[in-house]
């Protein structure tokens, strides 16, 4: 493919009509977007797939105009885009969801449908290529979310695009997943490909671009090129985009003491002290491998400490006190073809039961109780859990720890794959959880959330820890530096 | 369990509850579903509830607020309202101690009142008659009524030039409530002179917080306040419509909302 240069000349969003986009990208470049919410980053890609009718103004690829008014003039032009959310058909096959509605662009017309053994070795080379290795006859809905991602850029690239566009494909990835998916894009630059991504991750995802533009108001105002990305100002300024998320948090008087650790030591953990009081929420920074896990694992009593001793108040004693949940409500938490009912109450069955006979109307009254409560509104309670979005997942969990009366929650990377809304709703539920006197210990990488969220920040570096700050006394970048 | 001890818990559960049917009553308190007609029959006769097919609803209008609680509430007839006494709850969390706030016209503000009746040492800034009633007992609250005229159907008064007497002082938050909130409307109010104390009130506070049921979502009324993103802080309820919720969280407004978590026992 020959190289080429697409621009937007003075283009028009409904939205922006005082404002013209003027806007370049070049083929063999990944070229990211970045600035605030709300300020038109994706409304200008998507004019550029053809989803948003732009408003005077021209596309030009290498001074040719295209005539972009609908997704299909988009795509005839070799223009892709991949939307925020997954787009998968669930239940199929991944070759399916490789080739469905695309087979006439791979396989030109033909009078017959393809062969099997055509569309297999089509889809064998795209998987090499994006370095899966899974099996075509799998259903998707089993695949990991960077999986999924692959799977979609894998689509995508069938269709042979001169220009990919992906918006925020990273927010709902693990840093490791991201950094695979950067890896494949940098292997798209040699096929000439213009990437363009929208990201607010100056670490993961726009270090490694070859083009920033900032937009602001509908309006790209600054550009700038690879060399200048290291430089502090160029850093300051993206970190400045960072999303700009409201955290509601509510001032707790804290209570009494609930649980102390003093001087403990298991595996590769080392001599960690801190302390937690009812109603308080303390939040434990730290990268994969720093030894949080195993932290969990004690305090939780499923692993034995060498050295120190802890303390726990006499309400973590009872059974079911302590409840941990974890972010990806992996199979391990849920009991997968059972329905929301059953999976709520199972913490207590017996608070249903009279006479050793346990009632299943009972136990439908507790758990649409708490559907109420928690706002899971849309389904019944006789859904089984695998048709719940991540969202309700949460809440299903947080709900069956309210019925076993947990006083404290463990809260593993809650938030690494909810939207905005379900964000504020988890947050909400936090402080309901807080003002009925339990505690929270947050686990997350994401240390603006701890930052806003928390009380304490426990810092953890390679098993030791390095420091516990009140959170309203630090700031990302300290936390940044020191991780 | 006996008699008088189920009729107590049932008048619980129908509060809390509002409204509730016969056999998940009967499930909750190990009784027959007859008894628990006979129960329900009995509260129906001293006015509690209305009994329907299959349950019973809490009779919200023939209790106003003071027969419930026992507080001093003379001649004020507010009906209960349970989404406004969860927001309340929530919203006097913000409150630090010894920080001036501004509570505005509305029951939504005596809600919060009510929430922070409990509470010692706060500052308390009011043209509202139902804040006033509430804090009149207690002495560990520092209490400025705004006088002015009366307006007789809001409760509240509307002093004759605001911003003279809000002229030298500078306030830390200020609650207020408005009557609609809509996409395409913004905030919306009925009453005109509320507009102006809110606007006024607004200038001299570090923090405006809105305070919103969810019944107040997708209505619109007669002047407009401002957009839904002119106030930066939002309270409201979890059965806050999940479309402005989405909204509000795009444009960075912070929202509280209040959850119940109480189990059913």
């Amino acid at each position: 493919m020959d190289k080429f240069v697409i621009r937007m000349e003075n283009v028009c969003a409904k939205q922006f009509p005082e404002s013209h986009i003027n806007f370049q990208a070049a083929s063999g470049d990944i070229t990211a977007i970045v600035g605030s919410n709300g300020e038109g980053k994706t409304t200008l890609t998507r004019i550029l797939a053809g989803i948003v009718p732009r408003v005077g103004g021209k596309i030009l690829i290498d001074g040719r105009q295209l005539d972009i008014h609908s997704i299909t003039s988009a795509q005839r032009n070799g223009i892709y885009m991949l939307q925020e959310s997954l787009q998968l058909f669930s239940g199929k096959s991944i070759m399916d969801n490789l080739l469905l509605g695309i087979e006439e662009l791979i396989f030109h017309k033909r009078l017959f449908y393809p062969a099997k053994e055509k569309k297999e070795a089509v889809c064998r080379s795209i998987l090499k290529e994006l370095g899966l290795d899974l099996e075509l006859n799998q259903p998707v809905d089993r695949l990991s979310q960077g999986e999924k991602c692959l799977l979609q850029i894998g689509r995508v690239l069938l269709c042979r695009p001169k220009i990919l566009i992906m918006d925020e494909f990273s927010a709902s990835l693990t840093n490791h997943e991201t950094r695979r998916i950067m890896n494949l894009l940098t292997e798209l630059k040699k096929k000439n490909i213009c990437v363009i991504l929208i990201s607010h991750e100056y670490p993961a995802v726009i270090r490694h671009c070859d083009c920033v533009s900032v937009m602001e108001q509908g309006e790209i105002t600054e550009s700038y090129s690879r060399k200048e990305l290291g430089d502090e100002a160029f850093v300051k300024r993206v970190l400045s985009f960072k999303k700009d998320f409201s955290y509601p948090k509510l001032p707790h008087k804290p209570g009494k003491l609930l649980f102390a650790a003093d001087h403990i030591s298991s595996g590769n953990l080392h001599d960690i002290s801190f302390s937690l009081q009812e109603g308080e929420i303390l939040g434990i920074a730290g990268i994969v491998g720093s030894g949080r896990t195993t932290l969990i694992q004690a305090i939780s009593k499923e692993r034995e400490i060498t050295s120190g001793h802890m303390y726990y108040a006499p309400v973590l004693e009872r059974s079911g006190a302590i409840s941990f949940l974890p972010g990806d409500c992996g199979s391990q938490t849920l009991f997968t073809g059972k329905d929301l009912s059953f999976n709520i109450t199972a913490s207590n069955v017996r608070k249903a039961a009279r006479f050793h006979m346990v009632s299943g109307q009972k136990l439908d009254l507790y758990a649409r109780d708490f559907m109420d409560r928690l706002n899971i509104r849309k389904v019944s309670c006789h859904v089984p859990v695998e048709q719940l979005s991540r969202g309700e997942l949460q809440k299903m969990l947080i709900a069956r720890s309210l019925h076993q009366e947990a006083r404290l929650y463990i809260f593993d990377e809650p938030s690494s794959y909810l939207d905005l809304m379900s964000r504020s709703e988890l947050y909400n539920i936090y402080n309901a959880l807080l003002s009925r006197n339990a505690s929270i210990i947050l686990i997350s990488s994401d240390f603006s959330e701890l930052i806003g969220m928390c009380d304490r920040i426990l810092l953890l570096k390679a098993g030791e820890q390095v420091g516990l700050y009140p959170a309203d006394t630090i700031t990302s970048d300290f936390l940044y530096s020191i991780l | 369990m006996f008699k008088a001890e189920r009729i107590q818990r049932i008048k619980e559960i129908i509060f809390e509850r509002k409204q509730i049917d016969v056999a998940t009553l009967s499930s909750l308190l190990n009784v027959t579903e007859v008894t628990i007609r006979n129960d329900l029959e009995q509260l129906e006769k001293s006015g509690f509830l209305t009994r329907n097919h299959g349950g019973a609803t809490l009779n919200a209008s023939a209790f106003p607020e003071e027969q419930l609680h026992t507080d001093r509430m003379d001649g004020l007839n507010i009906p209960y309202d349970k989404e406004k006494e969860e927001l309340g709850l929530v919203a006097s969390q913000l409150v630090r101690e010894r920080e001036w706030i501004f509570l505005g016209p509305g029951t939504t503000s005596y809600y919060i009142a009510k929430a922070l009746s409990k509470r010692q040492n706060l500052n308390i800034m009011t043209n509202n008659f139902y804040v006033a009633n509430v804090f009149g007992s207690n002495a560990s609250v520092q209490l400025l009524f705004l006088g002015g005229r009366m307006q007789n159907s809001g409760m509240y008064t509307i002093p004759e030039d605001l911003n003279r007497e809000l002229e030298h002082i500078y306030l830390s938050k200020f609650f207020f409530s408005v009557d609609g909130a809509s996409m395409e409307g913004g905030y919306t109010l009925t009453d005109m002179n509320v507009v102006d104390i809110i606007r006024a009130v607004s200038d001299r506070c570090h923090e405006a917080i809105i305070c919103l049921d969810s019944k107040k979502f997708e209505q619109r009324s007669f002047i407009r306040l401002g957009d839904l993103t002119s106030i930066s802080t939002i309270v409201t309820n979890n059965k806050i419509p999940q479309d402005y919720h989405q909204y509000y969280m795009e444009h960075g407004i912070r929202a509280y909302t209040s959850y119940n978590l109480k189990p059913l026992s």
